[in-house]
């Protein structure tokens, strides 16, 4: 008797007993392998009872994350088999264990083709499951003809399948469309409501693969209509009402559909339809509302008389004061596309939408606040960020980061005035300074160095919130950078405004204020800020000059060697022998280009010594350091216009910012700066190899177009090997949506040889980047320029790209 | 079109997961935990939709399962797919005389059975519940 029971194989209960005794992951594997190779073994067994137990197993093992594919083939067996049970189990293996990447599932194309003409409408419908979910493009071509035919078939739930496997075929082959255009007009009349309902999924598929034959189907809109009517007047038949309402879900897909075939002018039927939905459904129940919201993106989609849309903004309206916050999250959801066409409609709910910004969920929260954003305007900007930045103080990390981000814009796209505008950005910066971006805390100080009448307030407020907060990064910077251009303010001017006095600092105090954010573990940026502003208020504060040696003096011993370098460098500066230079040198800095996000006229009010003729924007680092050492070696004949004959391309103007003492790397040439150690300076004769070199560095954008941007940062890492660059090259995404699966291939010329490192990540969040390293080596260099050919590809939103592109604005003798 | 319907526990353990656009394993598995612990990080009176990488995400929670769909569109009627949970579980009760989690575990083949009576190719298929339970019970006396 023991050797039948031995054949009984495991139940699928036993099987999730055992797994859920495990008490390890280990445990689970080892219990799971073991089945997995009983399983195997089985199917060994051509006369074997139990595979559809088998099959419902493998649905487990594959659910817990363990791969099946072995069971594939089996699931074809089962298939063919005659046993009914055996068969659908078959089918149900294929549709979850299989999927349309897997080569065996052509096997199964005669099968399926044999039961879609059995007389058994069970079968024809597990067939039509099956393609409808997995079928590959090829299957769908081969049984197109026999789904077309079941779509008139006598047996709803036989034509309902039909028509959505329809809809399969036609997003697998968009030829085969006309093939199913026919068919559409007598779905859409079928009595069946569920038929229609899949009727309408068929035609929207179409549409979305083809939206220029949406023409097409205007004239089927009184044919629609007509259908919604008979669903509104129907009395209520218990079958197919939820929540008091017939058929939601046939309505919503109506008025869906109404949207794509409502054509240039919907017709007057269709507005009264639509009418009658918005006013008559029933809002109690959540099915109600479903229509409902489905009712107001159509009539917001299409373009409907002021009275429709009145109707339709109330309804939003009405959900917005509810308090179930998925109808207020929908609410702001429609209001959002509302607000591009009409602002003023949405502009009527704005202390409602303002409200959300302080409710208990995120996901409203955000909402409101892109719409609250879209909402700002030169009239209102004022109460809405005052209400924005009282929601700051409260927020939590995730969301300040998105709300600063929108708060800043705000304020630069709409101040009234600058000094509001500094005022708003302070408050900001003193409540979440960590979460502003850098390019706002670079245009308030364009702003500060651009209105002389600003400065001296600018100096005193941040000086004070420096004072009393050291901890957000953007604040510490701007008060610093501001102190360095701006401190003889400080100490020399008492200021009245509307909300106090602002005193006159002494020396002493600024100092103190500085060292503030020096403390070991502030970060290096802001160190590299602070020396810079200590530098600079030598000259403007000589009293100071003894408190400011020693702090730059703290950082010779810095472990960054941009710091270390700066501190020596000042320390040099700061000897007498340069007292005749130091004053021009440390000049206010001019009032750089700014980035055309905020139109202000630039005003030479301080005509600084370091601002070059002629040359709007320093573009990088190196070429400054060059400038500075002009400068202080101006006796020396080193022809500027010979070092500038570089050829980059100005980067974004705010990094001009501080790039005087920008953080970025040194050029790799011996620069001719002050020596750390022994603090000699080096002899003339050293520059004069200068005039000959090649430009060091080459920025430049290789690619763009809408979606996304190449840049390429090249560098001669090598003094003695100019042959060899170094291209960095940045890829950034401009769109809105992720970009997947990219890779960038090249091709060069035969001088030139390169290697690439791939890049960290291939995708891409919208704004996201990634960078790949590029080495270069021109075997002609001076004779040949470079260029390479490159073949670009990504996905964005499952649809492949493919671009093509030459590089060729290397220098010539690159 | 629904990308995918999960039915996941407290615990983070799948107990019914249909796709309807290809994924690997490793692929589900990362998108099912962190689909849960997104859900599991909402409270009660939270509304009902996420997004989650390229989906729009409507879940809702019965007992100490949460039913998710995952529904890769630009413009989706969140309510009416809420609705649709809801009649999946109504339909998996009636289905089971009074549905847990336990009765869909031991049951997968089943609970399938039922699903695809009600969702195909991401497209919703049939709601009504007199239909759906009066074809399965149809088909399990033909076997």
């Amino acid at each position: 008797m023991q050797a039948p029971k031995k054949e009984q194989p495991t139940r699928l209960r036993d099987l999730i007993k055992a797994v859920r005794a495990c008490k390890t992951a280990a445990e689970e594997r080892a219990v799971v392998a073991q089945e997995s190779a009983e399983i195997r073994e089985s199917f060994r067994d051509e006369t074997y009872r139990f595979r559809h137990r088998s099959v419902a197993k493998l649905l487990f093992i594959q659910m817990m994350g363990y791969p099946t594919n072995f069971g594939q083939v089996e699931c074809l067996k089962l298939i063919a088999s005659s046993n009914y049970t055996e068969k659908r189990v078959g089918y149900l293996g294929l549709t979850q264990l299989l999927n349309e990447k897997d080569d065996v599932l052509m096997m199964v194309t005669n099968s399926m083709q044999i039961d879609m003409n059995s007389s058994n409408t069970q079968i024809i419908g597990m067939a039509l499951t099956a393609l409808a979910n997995i079928a590959t493009a090829e299957m769908c071509r081969d049984l197109s003809k026999d789904v077309c035919k079941l779509m008139s078939h006598n047996n709803s739930y036989i034509r309902k399948r039909a028509t959505i496997a329809g809809a399969r075929i036609v997003r697998k082959c968009p030829d085969l469309i006309e093939d199913f255009q026919g068919e559409v007009p007598k779905v859409l009349e079928d009595r069946s409501h569920v038929v229609v309902m899949n009727g309408v999924n068929l035609l929207l598929e179409i549409i979305k693969i083809q939206p220029n034959i949406k023409q097409a189907f205007v004239q089927y809109s009184g044919l629609v209509v007509r259908a919604m009517r008979n669903l509104i007047h129907t009395v209520h038949s218990p079958e197919h009402t939820i929540g008091g309402v017939t058929d939601p879900f046939l309505q919503v897909s109506l008025i869906k559909l109404m949207s794509k075939i409502a054509g240039a002018e919907p017709s007057e039927e269709m507005t009264d339809c639509l009418a009658q939905v918005a006013t008559n459904t029933e809002p109690a129940k959540n099915a109600g509302n479903a229509v409902l919201y489905e009712c107001v993106r159509t009539i917001m989609d299409i373009s409907s008389t002021s009275g429709l849309r009145v109707l339709a903004t109330n309804i939003m309206g009405r959900f917005l004061l509810n308090r179930d916050n998925n109808l207020r999250y929908v609410a702001l959801n429609s209001l959002l596309k509302l607000v591009k066409v009409d602002l003023l409609a949405v502009q009527r709910h704005k202390t409602t939408i303002i409200d959300c910004l302080k409710d208990a969920d995120i996901a409203i929260r955000k909402k409101a606040l892109e719409l609250t954003y879209c909402l700002i305007n030169e009239s209102n900007v004022k109460q809405i960020v005052k209400e924005m930045i009282d929601f700051l103080i409260a927020a939590e990390p995730e969301f300040k980061e998105a709300l600063v981000t929108k708060l800043c814009l705000a304020i630069e796209l709409h101040s009234p005035t600058k000094q509001w505008h500094f005022d708003s950005v302070l408050r900001v910066l003193t409540l979440a300074g960590s979460y502003v971006p850098e390019e706002v805390v670079a245009s308030t100080a364009h702003i500060i160095s651009s209105t002389p009448e600003l400065q001296s307030y600018a100096v005193h407020k941040l000086f004070n919130a420096l004072v009393d907060n050291t901890e957000q990064q953007g604040l510490v910077l701007l008060a610093l950078w501001s102190i360095g251009e701006f401190g003889n303010f400080l100490v020399s001017e008492t200021l009245k405004t509307s909300d106090g006095e602002l005193k006159a600092m002494t020396p002493n105090e600024i100092i103190q204020g500085v060292e503030k954010t020096m403390t070991p573990i502030a970060a290096d940026i802001c160190k590299e800020y602070a020396l810079t502003a200590l530098i600079k208020l030598s000259v403007r504060i000589p009293q100071a000059v003894q408190s400011i040696r020693r702090l730059i003096e703290q950082q010779i011993s810095a472990l960054n060697v941009e710091l270390q370098q700066r501190a020596c460098e000042y320390i040099q500066l700061l000897g007498s022998n340069w007292d005749s230079i130091r004053g021009p040198l440390l000049e206010k800095m001019p009032i750089y280009a700014k980035a055309p996000a905020v139109d202000i006229p630039t005003t030479d009010s301080s005509s600084p010594v370091l601002e070059k003729p002629k040359t709007p924007t320093q573009p990088n680092s190196a070429q400054n350091l060059l400038d500075i050492e002009t400068l202080i070696f101006d006796s020396q004949p080193i022809q500027q216009s010979q070092i500038q004959q570089s050829t980059e391309v100005p980067q974004p103007q705010f990094e001009s910012l501080l790039d005087l003492f920008s953080s970025t790397p040194q050029p790799s040439f011996p620069a001719p700066v002050l020596n750390p150690v022994t603090g000699d300076i080096s002899e003339p004769d050293k520059f004069e190899d200068f005039v000959e070199i090649t430009p060091i560095k080459h920025n430049f954008i290789a690619f763009e177009d809408e979606e996304i941007n190449v840049d390429f940062n090249c560098t001669k890492p090598e003094p003695d090997a100019l042959e060899n660059t170094q291209i960095s090259v940045i890829v950034s995404n401009k769109c809105s949506k992720d970009i997947v699966g990219f890779k960038l291939s090249a091709a060069v010329l035969k001088h030139l040889e390169f290697s690439f490192s791939s890049a960290a990540s291939t995708s891409m969040m919208p704004g996201g980047s990634i960078q790949m390293q590029m080495k270069m080596k021109n075997k002609a260099q001076g004779q040949k320029p470079i260029a390479i050919r490159m073949k670009i590809d990504y996905t964005i939103d499952s649809v492949p790209r493919s671009k093509l592109s030459t590089v060729d604005s290397f220098p010539p003798n690159y | 079109m629904i990308s995918f319907i999960l039915l996941v526990n407290k615990q983070g353990q799948t107990r019914l997961a249909q796709y309807y656009n290809y994924m690997t394993i490793s692929e589900r598995a990362t998108l099912e935990g962190e689909l849960v612990r997104k859900c599991l990080s909402r409270g009660e009176g939270q509304c009902n939709f996420l997004e989650h990488q390229q989906w729009k995400v409507i879940y809702r929670r019965y007992a100490s399962l949460y039913f998710i769909i995952g529904i890769e569109e630009e413009n989706v009627n969140e309510l009416a797919y809420l609705e649709f949970i809801h009649n999946l579980v109504e339909t998996l009760d009636k289905y089971f005389e009074n549905v847990c989690e336990l009765d869909i575990m031991f049951n997968i083949e089943k609970a399938h059975f039922v699903l695809d009576e009600m969702v195909m190719n991401g497209c919703i298929l049939e709601t009504n519940k007199t239909i759906i339970l009066g074809q399965i019970s149809a088909i399990e006396k033909c076997g």
